[in-house]
């Protein structure tokens, strides 16, 4: 079992959920105190950290589905933050990751959960979720699930086009699912940030809410970088 | 009110045509005021009062900005109400009227039966609309909060730059693409999307015919050896001109094909029908420049026999322009994303409708436009998008297989383009209103 313990803790939801259970008032070590993984407090503590992050992903995910993008946007660390969608890695709080929420999810219509495609459905280790909290409680890595809508605008000028932005639409909207692979880190406020978000898309579709059916769908990945594509990314991968 | 239509009689002798086909705008022909029986598009309010009662205005913003507005008794199919503006001749029209009303017909509703109308559609996006081309996309065309009395209302003139002809004609020269530079049975991107068009066809291969037009009209030779590439010459040349083209058969033995006239200034293409089983041939003879903009698109329909190798065209008899589709409605399904539906609503003019998200009619614009008619059930219906973007959509409408396939034409700064369309077609319902459209004797 200590092999196990050496550097980075992992819990499984289901563990996670019996041990916070009985993980009472454990808030955070002393610095000072000499621990070890086997240590009760740290384990109290990186189950409470768990317990925390978990909460702040389902923030993050409803203020995703609510399109609030400015709060998501508050959610990353700082001008190190990044995230990978698509291909292409978006840098920066307040450049690239502002570009990606700000910008470029909301003409899409991206980011909106929705259930899985039929015949696309993630399989059951797919679904699983995972957070690892360092000893220190300073940093920690995620994987959740993700089942959204994403798309894209209509690239015309055509009248048809023209008259549906009118309704709020004029885009092409598909489904993806997946996992987010995370990195998170406290902010000098002690608050946890994502420093690194990873949309790892396992699976997409043609489909939308209300459909009997899905069909693959080819999207092709980011090819233009920031500036030629003003909601582009500042690099592709 | 949605999908409803009236001829409205008012005290004042004028006679109006309303389709209301949109929850937000109005298609409406003015049959009195008017000489030329086209249809127009306002933006326009509908509040119900109760099960009879309606209060109606309509603002025609894109054009005069004259009102119209009255309360309406659906029972007794009356009207009272104000004119307050300028008409089109500059004058103020500002009077009371009362009006009697023909229901002429109900188009389908095509909403949720628990949709009681009580969203009203987004006012218009503030950010501006993505770029085409796959270039740098503004911001999001998020809705934003709308002002005070805002109405969401289509004004294409405002969106529309003029170029001249000769501005349109160097673009040409840079760029002139038919059918996307080549791609074999793949739309060109300046479709939304044609995911539900018809699949090309081989009709012509093989071939050899010569088109002869009426009165004068041109004699082309044709001689067809690919799927996507043909030969023309002007009847009597001796040199063949190369053409990429993309024909469909859009009804039993009955082509339906386009290409490019090369060299031509301005731009010009063709959009032809040839029913290989009687020897009938009409081509719609488009070109860059209207009047107005040089880049409008201009058409005319011009009818003719094929000649070719064991069929004989018949002397008189010829394929001719019909009003056999006004009144009609059909929704027209480009892709799983995009529809648009189509009023027929005069001889000369239509306009097409935007669904909203809950399958609401929204967005409305109106052109002029002509009806081709070819067997019975199958048509040509050609319009250009005038004083918007100049595009023209060139499709043959089979209303037996429910579908349609054709062709867009259209030029700017990008150069001109030749390119496919085509949708899955739902008929939504008709108006009786032909017998209100004609040649009529006026006053003054």
């Amino acid at each position: 079992m200590n092999n196990r313990r050496t550097f980075i803790w992992k819990f499984g939801a289901g563990a996670s959920a019996a041990l916070a259970a009985t993980a009472g008032t454990a808030a955070g070590l002393p610095k000072a105190e000499a621990v070890t993984s086997d240590t009760p407090a740290l384990r109290a503590s990186l189950l409470e950290e768990e317990k925390a992050l978990r909460k702040f992903h389902q923030a993050f995910e409803q203020a995703m589905d609510k399109g609030l993008h400015e709060e998501v946007i508050g959610m990353f660390a700082d001008e190190a933050a990044e995230v990978l969608f698509n291909g292409g890695v978006f840098k920066g709080r307040n450049h690239g990751v502002g570009r990606l929420y700000r910008d470029r999810f909301p003409a899409g219509k991206t980011g909106r959960r929705m259930e899985q495609a039929p015949g696309f459905e993630l399989t059951a280790d797919q679904l699983h979720d995972s957070v690892e909290v360092s000893p220190d409680l300073q940093s920690a890595k995620a994987v959740f699930p993700y089942s959204i809508q994403v798309g894209m605008p209509f690239e015309t000028e055509t009248s048809l086009a023209a008259m549906a932005r009118l309704h709020g639409e004029g885009v092409r909207t598909w489904w993806e699912g997946g996992v987010y692979r995370i990195n998170y880190r406290k902010d000098v406020a002690g608050h946890w940030k994502i420093s690194r978000l990873e949309y790892d898309t396992l699976s997409r579709a043609d489909y939308r809410s209300g459909k009997s059916y899905a069909q693959p769908i080819l999207v092709s990945r980011f090819a233009t970088r920031f500036p030629e594509d003003r909601d582009g990314p500042d690099d592709l991968v | 009110m949605t999908g409803k239509g009236i001829h409205w009689k008012q005290d004042t002798g004028i006679e109006t045509l309303e389709l209301y086909v949109s929850v937000a705008n109005t298609n409406f022909v003015e049959l009195t005021r008017h000489i030329d029986d086209l249809s127009y598009v306002a933006t326009s309010d509908y509040v119900l009062v109760d099960d009879r009662t309606i209060i109606y205005n309509r603002t025609e913003c894109e054009f005069s900005g004259i009102h119209t507005c009255f309360v309406a008794d659906l029972y007794g199919v009356k009207q009272v109400g104000v004119r307050f503006g300028f008409n089109d001749k500059d004058e103020l029209e500002y009077y009371m009227f009362k009006g009697d009303g023909e229901v002429v017909g109900q188009l389908a509703y095509l909403e949720n039966f628990d949709d009681h109308g009580l969203r009203p559609m987004f006012a218009p996006a503030l950010a501006g609309a993505p770029a085409a081309g796959g270039g740098p996309a503004p911001a999001a065309p998020v809705a934003a909060a709308p002002q005070k009395g805002a109405r969401t209302t289509y004004r294409p003139v405002r969106s529309f730059t003029h170029m001249t002809d000769e501005e349109v004609h160097q673009a040409a020269l840079q760029r002139t693409s038919a059918f996307g530079a080549g791609a074999a049975q793949q739309a060109p991107p300046q479709a939304v999307a044609t995911g539900n068009n018809l699949p090309f066809s081989d009709i012509l291969v093989g071939k050899e015919f010569t088109l002869r037009f009426d009165n004068g009209g041109p004699v082309r030779d044709y001689r067809v050896k690919e799927m996507f590439k043909l030969q023309y010459r002007n009847h009597g040349d001796s040199a063949w001109r190369d053409a990429d083209y993309r024909a469909y058969e859009g009804d039993d033995n009955l082509a339906w094909f386009s290409h490019i006239i090369a060299d031509s200034k301005p731009r010009a293409s063709v959009q032809v029908a040839v029913d290989f089983t009687n020897g009938l041939a009409t081509s719609i003879e488009s070109h860059m420049g209207t009047e107005y903009y040089g880049n409008e698109t201009t058409y005319r329909a011009i009818f003719g026999v094929a000649e070719i190798a064991g069929l004989e065209a018949p002397l008189y008899v010829r394929h001719q322009l019909t009003d056999e589709l006004v009144g009609h409605a059909f929704s027209w399904s480009y892709s799983d994303q995009t529809t648009s539906m189509h009023i027929y609503s005069s001889p000369h003019s239509m306009s097409w409708v935007i669904f909203t998200a809950a399958q609401a009619l929204g967005a409305e614009w109106c052109s002029p436009c002509i009806y081709v008619k070819l067997r019975p059930g199958v048509y040509i219906f050609c319009q250009n998008e005038e004083a918007c973007n100049g595009n023209q959509m060139i499709e043959l409408l089979n209303t037996k297989a429910s579908h349609d396939c054709g062709f867009t034409f259209n030029g700017g700064t990008r150069g001109v383009s030749l390119g496919v369309t085509g949708a899955i077609g739902r008929h939504i319902g008709r108006f009786d209103i032909v017998e209100l459209y004609g040649p009529k004797t006026r006053s003054a």
